[in-house]
């Protein structure tokens, strides 16, 4: 019986001994993720040179879905993408700088043939406490004390990228108190922060483009502690000499609820809202600026109040881009907000994106594609609604 | 982004009013002492915003809907004054952390699981996705669908679903309508074996319909109450509170009167 055993043993031994080497090495076998290699550097096809796109890369894990979102960017027609490249992420401690996931997205972009804005904002730890107060801050808060760092980033990005970058939106929406760390909103605080880092970005890039940050299309009643209204804020903003410190307009505005091409009213928020903001920085400039419509689009949320079906989404998008391609020969780039997230938003917001976080193509990418393509087949998307039997 | 004035002005003076008739009412109430500790003035702040709809209806011009309800609803099961405050979809995390607001009333539970320092209440409602069809020819799941008709609103989550499960079983016939309530037309005239879309449409569609429709949820979307995870026994005290809301039918019947 033991013999028996013994043998069994023998024979089993040499398995368990080659298993035991191999089992170091199992976890080498999870599946392995797509690689983002280069490919032949790509050129946009397109029939609508305004038509560009605002990304959400930046905080992209995977290197093949940054490249996979810039393909589909490309192969939508759209030449520009607006991306986001926060200072936190890129100076985690005064003057140290990893560029690691800037690099990979301007590498793409590269490939793809697409041009980049690049949106400059977000305040890393050290310099929201260079006040040394303890009060809360934001990822938003931008203490005075600190407003020569942040010009001293943007330089320093503005210099490295300057083959890859040509324009650079300083912040975000700044008439709106939570972009502003929940402080009260100043276009002359702006327009300082604006000629400081005009200063320190021409003597690190002379040919970098600096827009002004679009001011979000709102209606806030003069005092409101949530933000100033537009069309105020870029009077107040050019009165304060904007002008010098810039070479053009990074602008916002959305349809909403009404079709492209509903008038304008400085009580009204739609698509040509566009127009009124142009006329206010026009009377106060030399007519020299530039204009890029850097946020745009409608909302498909099926229970928003500003928002429209998907069906009407797609008409309103394909509408605006024929209006501006027609009658804005001034504006340069009209993007839409947005491609794709990088995962679901779970709320409405993620009834704007062409794309979901899964690479499903929504009809309105299709339509738009199909519009900068040339390729539009006049065929109805829906059906009709249907008729109660008689 | 934000809404146009007018209508948040409209909301904010009606929630002020709100909070004057919930003060009235409430006033002989007074909280626990653990609540009154964690809620100084007694007061319960709650963000919420003012566009999604149908939590929050403007109605004849006061604010109105699930949401407020539910807000009213915890504030005196807790022995509090219910104060709306308006907070942006962007700013809203961050009206917590500076303490401008104490909670958020719908959130996504998925998107706490983002936040590290925010902490989702059970949830109140399941928003998600719905297969509505005829209680005398049921479909409950996807693998229901195969070789039938579904329709469902184009480009809605719907049919991103739709997309997804036309790669996992036998294929199906996919009917796409401007809107939601279209494919629900489509349904209810039997031109469709079944419609896709979130529980939110079904509920009002099926509520107004007289004919038997039956609906599976076949998703899930939980909306939920956020709060700063620290102290916890804030936390702790609001879901509990929550919590016995559904015991006594309270969460049912807002519900039932909105949805």
């Amino acid at each position: 019986m033991m013999q028996e055993r013994l043998k069994v043993i023998a024979r089993q031994g040499p398995i368990a001994l080659r298993l035991l080497v191999v089992l170091p090495f199992l976890h080498v076998l999870h599946p392995v993720e797509p690689r983002a290699t280069l490919q032949e550097p790509q050129q946009v096809v397109t029939s609508l040179p305004q038509l560009c796109v605002h990304t959400r890369l930046i905080d992209e894990v995977l290197e093949w879905k940054i490249q996979r979102s810039l393909q589909l960017v490309r192969e939508m027609g759209a030449g520009t993408i607006v991306e986001f490249f926060p200072w936190a992420y890129f100076e985690t401690s005064p003057g140290k700088h990893n560029w690691h996931q800037a690099d990979r997205i301007l590498r793409h972009a590269r490939n793809q043939g697409l041009q980049v804005i690049a949106r400059m904002g977000m305040v890393p730890a050290w310099a929201r406490e260079s006040t040394g107060q303890e009060s809360p801050t934001t990822l938003n808060t931008l203490p005075p004390e600190a407003w020569d760092d942040f010009a001293d980033f943007v330089a320093s990005f503005a210099a490295r990228y300057q083959k890859e970058v040509k324009h650079l939106i300083i912040w975000n929406e700044p008439n709106l108190a939570f972009e502003w760390g929940h402080a009260t909103v100043s276009p002359q605080e702006y327009v300082e922060l604006l000629s400081l880092t005009h200063d320190a970005v021409r003597a690190a890039s002379p040919d970098t483009v600096l827009l002004a940050a679009g001011p979000a299309p709102t209606l806030e009643p003069v005092g409101s502690p949530q933000g100033m209204n537009d069309l105020v804020w870029l009077e107040e903003s050019f009165a304060a000499g904007a002008a010098d410190w810039i070479d053009g307009l990074a602008l916002h505005s959305y349809g909403f609820t009404e079709g492209p091409e509903a008038p304008s009213a400085h009580d009204r928020l739609n698509f040509r809202r566009t127009e009124l903001q142009r006329d206010v920085v026009q009377r106060h400039s030399d007519g020299k600026l530039a204009f890029f419509l850097t946020e745009t689009g409608w909302n498909d949320d099926p229970h928003h109040d500003l928002a429209v079906s998907p069906a009407r989404r797609i008409r309103y998008t394909l509408d605006a881009l024929r209006f501006s391609s027609r009658q804005w020969p001034w504006l340069d780039s009209l993007c839409l907000w947005a491609l794709r997230y990088p995962a679901p938003s779970t709320n409405w917001r993620d009834g704007f994106t062409l794309i979901t976080p899964e690479f499903l193509k929504k009809p309105v990418y299709h339509a738009v594609r199909n519009l900068a393509s040339g390729q539009e087949s006049g065929d109805a998307l829906w059906l009709p609604p249907p008729v109660a039997p008689s | 982004m934000v809404a146009p004035a007018r209508r948040a002005v409209l909301i904010a003076l009606g929630l002020m009013a709100l909070t004057i008739v919930a003060a009235l009412a409430g006033r002989g109430r007074t909280p626990a002492p653990e609540v009154a500790d964690l809620f100084p003035g007694g007061i319960l702040r709650m963000g919420i915003e003012t566009s999604p709809s149908p939590y929050i209806h403007l109605w004849d011009g006061e604010p109105a809907g699930l949401v407020i309800g539910l807000g009213q609803a915890l504030a005196g099961e807790l022995g509090l004054t219910p104060l709306f405050v308006n907070v942006s979809l962007d700013g809203r995390f961050d009206a917590l952390r500076l303490g401008i607001v104490d909670l958020l009333i719908v959130v996504d539970a998925r998107q706490t699981a983002m936040e590290a320092d925010v902490l989702a209440t059970r949830p109140w409602f399941n928003a998600g996705l719905a297969l509505v069809s005829h209680e005398d020819l049921p479909f409950r799941s996807m693998q229901d669908m195969a070789g039938r008709s579904l329709a469902l609103a184009l480009g809605s989550a719907a049919d991103a679903e739709a997309r997804r499960w036309q790669r996992r079983i036998a294929a199906f016939t996919v009917l796409p309508y401007e809107l939601p309530q279209h494919a629900l037309d489509a349904l209810r005239f039997r031109v469709a074996h079944a419609a896709l879309v979130d529980a939110l449409d079904a509920r009002l569609y099926l509520r107004q319909q007289e004919m038997t429709l039956v609906m599976h949820q076949v998703s899930d979307q939980h909306l939920a109450m956020a709060l700063l995870s620290d102290p916890p026994t804030r936390w702790r005290v609001v879901d509990r509170a929550l919590g016995k809301l559904f015991e006594q039918g309270t969460v049912a019947r807002l519900l039932d009167r909105w949805l």
